[in-house]
């Protein structure tokens, strides 16, 4: 918990429009704070061990590390970590790949806020 | 929400994505495409489509999505199409225009750019969609062994586990009904163990997938704590829970039809072992005690031994975890004896299956990976070789026919030989059909051996094209099995006699993970070869290598005693591998040189063969790692091996270095 009460997270997105929208969503809502942001696997991992964030939301397909790599990594590290993972359409498979790897949950894009916010409240109640 | 605001955005990194796929695109036009380049382009089109469907900007979602897959096939393995560049070009003409429109925002009106043709055109050109995450990838993503459920294995007195089958249904208008089950699984994973699951696991990625999966989990948790488990998963519409009919036939039913499933996910281990394990740990922590303490001391002559010490604790460890990999082969008897059993059934015929050799044991996963083919080579022997017993008795032979499946280990390597008593192969058909079929020329067939020309069943398409099925006595199918075969780094050989039957014998590697193996150099490259198909090792003078037209061959060794005839041992030169050689070996292997040749002679699989190299560094355990796509394409190479100082070196497929050798020499 962040000091205002609410629930720390760390976007993951190589597009910086993704990550703007899933900021404003979880912001709006005011029961969650955005402490970092992060542009491909291999930041996202560094990010998570200076920032300890208590959610993450990790897109699949970026470059250098991909989403399902960085996922095992930072759970490796530390296994109680909330991660939902990001997808488009038609990557079920990768999804699948990434519950085999450990994330707890996922959205499909195109998001709505409704979509998200039922997703990480639902992480956030447990 | 207000879209208006992520306009800007929008464009912006659209246009980026753009900028940096033109780019891309110029690589494409050089001719060799690189892996990166496909990747790059399938990543700009995949960010691009997820944010014009985020704003609602159906036109350009759709070209971005068609050729996003375009390259998303292309860069795993698909074949590209002719004019990919002028295809490229244009979609990122049409996707900048329609940027453009979009920028306008309130002002622009219905589009006016039809993207549709060009959508089109990409569709038609697409290459097949091949299959999804190879093995290497998803072998990678299962842990190799999974804590088993907490005391299933303790061998305490604790509550005997229960059976129970889960109805779990999806609600069928989510998202991803396959991944939302995944999840459940994965939690019912937690307190116990899945058996079963109905339909297979495969389903849960398939469109069909009809959101409903039937669970035989056995678990020692109440009820109450199996629900619990999953209670705050979205979007699962039910879930009911009851003890199976009866834990003995729902778990004997489950468990031998997928043992090889479960076989692949965890692994069950006597206590005993674990005991071991702990102690081979609590040896390693005082090692490394001492290590500590002689360092701190700068006793560094204790220091290296005592790191000798521990280095033999962890080589210990390591050996005692493999060997839990290790599976006899025997797990999988009941399957086969099963699906021969339902062949009789649907064929009329009468067949005994006999299998020796069932302790012999292989890695699971490669047991896991033989079970479709040995069930492909049964199907054929019982379907196509094997007579109906009328005809069998008028041959003079019994009417119940055999199949005999015989395990064998032979040094580093296992053989499985499958042998029935049927009809066996028409070896003139198979040469007629092939000639017919335009497989093999006059000229080659003539230099075939009988081995090799049974084995041109193995050509893919061979069979369908040369309706060949029965006359072969060999059904459809054979490529398969010998690509899955092949894929394990084994090698398939068939031998049959027309009336008295066939025999295909299959090797197999018994452990994927670590080999013994002698690192040598070769032209700047480092490459490891099996020890245990190493004959021998020598210091060859360049008089006993003669070059022919046919390709360079070792003559052995002059032993000073009369009337014995020279042999010739083909020569395999790793230097061609990297085009550069050293000065010394080339010299010496083109004629001219003096320098004795680093020679390692090999024999594996019927397959003789000495390879020249620069100089070999050492023989050690290495770790091998699988070589992914596409270099696992490379047939020559059966892995790379992480060496200490962090370079890699490639592992030789001895039997495929040598055909390539044969056939270039050619």
């Amino acid at each position: 918990m962040t000091s205002s009460g609410t629930l720390s997270v760390l976007i993951v997105d190589d597009a910086l429009f993704m990550r703007s929208m899933i900021r404003d969503i979880l912001t709006n809502t005011g029961r969650f704070e955005v402490i970092g942001e992060a542009a491909n696997g291999r930041e996202a991992v560094k990010k998570y061990q200076e920032l300890k964030p208590e959610l993450v939301t990790m897109d699949i397909v970026m470059p250098e590390l991909d989403g399902i790599e960085a996922t095992r990594e930072i759970l490796r590290a530390d296994p109680q970590a909330v991660i939902v993972m990001c997808s488009a359409l038609g990557q079920e498979a990768l999804v699948i790949e990434s519950i085999a790897a450990g994330a707890r949950d996922f959205i499909v894009k195109p998001f709505t806020p409704e979509k998200v916010i039922r997703v990480v409240d639902n992480l956030a109640r447990r | 929400m207000d879209m208006q605001k992520y306009l800007e955005l929008f464009v912006s990194e659209a246009n980026e994505h753009i900028q940096a796929a033109g780019t891309d695109a110029s690589r494409l036009a050089a001719g060799l495409i690189p892996l990166e380049t496909l990747n790059s382009l399938f990543r700009h089109f995949h960010s691009i489509k997820g944010m014009a469907a985020s704003m609602g900007f159906e036109e350009i979602a759709s070209l971005s999505h068609a050729v996003e897959d375009l390259f998303d096939r292309l860069r795993k393995g698909g074949d590209p199409p002719g004019q990919l560049h002028d295809l490229l070009m244009e979609a990122l003409d049409s996707t900048s225009a329609m940027v453009v429109w979009a920028s306008r925002g309130e002002a622009r009106g219905a589009i006016t750019i039809d993207a549709k043709p060009i959508i089109q055109r990409i569709r038609d050109v697409m290459p097949p969609a091949l299959k999804p995450a190879s093995p290497t990838r998803d072998r990678a993503a299962a842990a190799p062994v999974s804590p088993a459920p907490r005391s299933a294995s303790t061998g305490a007195a604790v509550a005997a586990p229960s059976h129970y089958e889960c109805l779990v249904s999806i609600d069928p208008k989510t998202d991803f009904p396959g991944a939302r089950a995944a999840l459940v699984l994965k939690r019912l994973e937690r307190v116990g163990e899945v058996v079963s699951t109905t339909p297979g696991r495969e389903a849960l990625q398939s469109p069909d997938f009809t959101g409903e999966i039937l669970v035989a989990l056995r678990s020692e948790r109440t009820e109450s704590a199996i629900r619990a488990t999953i209670a705050d998963l979205l979007d699962v519409r039910r879930f009911e829970l009851r003890p199976a009919a009866a834990a003995g036939t729902a778990a004997s039913r489950a468990e031998p039809a997928d043992a090889a499933e479960s076989a692949h996910s965890t692994v069950r281990i006597p206590t005993a072992t674990l005991d071991h394990f702990l102690d081979s740990i609590a040896e390693m922590i005082t090692r490394r005690g001492i290590l500590t303490g002689a360092l701190k001391m700068r006793d560094y002559h204790a220091a290296r031994q005592t790191l000798g010490k521990l280095s033999e604790s962890i080589d210990d460890l390591r050996k005692k975890v493999m060997l839990i990999r290790l599976m006899p082969f025997e797990h999988i008897s009941a399957r086969l004896t099963r699906s021969v059993r339902d062949l009789c059934r649907r064929t009329g015929k009468r067949v005994s299956l006999r299998i020796t050799g069932g302790e012999v044991a292989l890695d699971r996963s490669v047991l896991e990976e033989i079970l479709d083919p040995l069930n492909h080579i049964l199907r054929n022997a019982v379907d196509h070789g094997i007579e109906l017993p009328a005809e069998r008795e008028l041959m003079g032979k019994p009417p119940d026919g055999t199949v005999h499946i015989e395990v064998t280990r032979s040094g580093d390597h296992v053989v499985i030989a499958v042998a029935d008593d049927g009809k066996g192969m028409d070896k003139e058909a198979i040469r007629r059909a092939a000639l017919a079929g335009g497989f093999a020329t006059e000229a080659e067939l003539a230099a075939m051996d009988e081995k090799q020309v049974f084995l041109l069943t193995t050509i893919p398409g061979f069979s369908t094209a040369t309706r060949v099925t029965d006359v072969s006595g060999r059904g459809v199918g054979m490529d398969i099995v010998r690509t899955r075969i092949e894929a394990l780094h084994g090698h398939i050989a068939i031998s049959s006699r027309r009336g008295a039957g066939t025999r295909l014998d299959m090797t197999l590697p018994i452990t994927v993970a670590v080999i013994d193996a002698f690192v040598v150099e070769c032209g700047g490259g480092l490459f490891a070869v099996p020890a245990g198909s190493v004959a021998g090792v020598e210091l060859v003078e360049p008089g006993r290598i003669r070059r022919t037209l046919a390709g360079c061959f070792l003559a052995s060794r002059d032993t000073g005693e009369p009337d014995t005839e020279v042999s010739y041992t083909p020569l395999v030169r790793l230097d061609e591998a990297f085009g550069t050689p050293p000065a010394a070996m080339a010299a010496s292997l083109d004629g001219g040189g003096s320098e004795p040749v680093q020679v390692l002679a090999y024999q594996t699989n019927g397959t003789r063969g000495a390879l020249a190299v620069d100089r070999i560094r050492e023989r050690r355990e290495v770790v091998v790692k699988p070589l992914g796509s596409p270099l696992e394409r490379l047939r020559r190479y059966s892995g790379a091996a992480l060496l200490d100082d962090g370079s890699v070196a490639l592992i030789l497929d001895l039997v495929n270095l040598s055909r390539h050798q044969e056939l270039t020499n050619r």
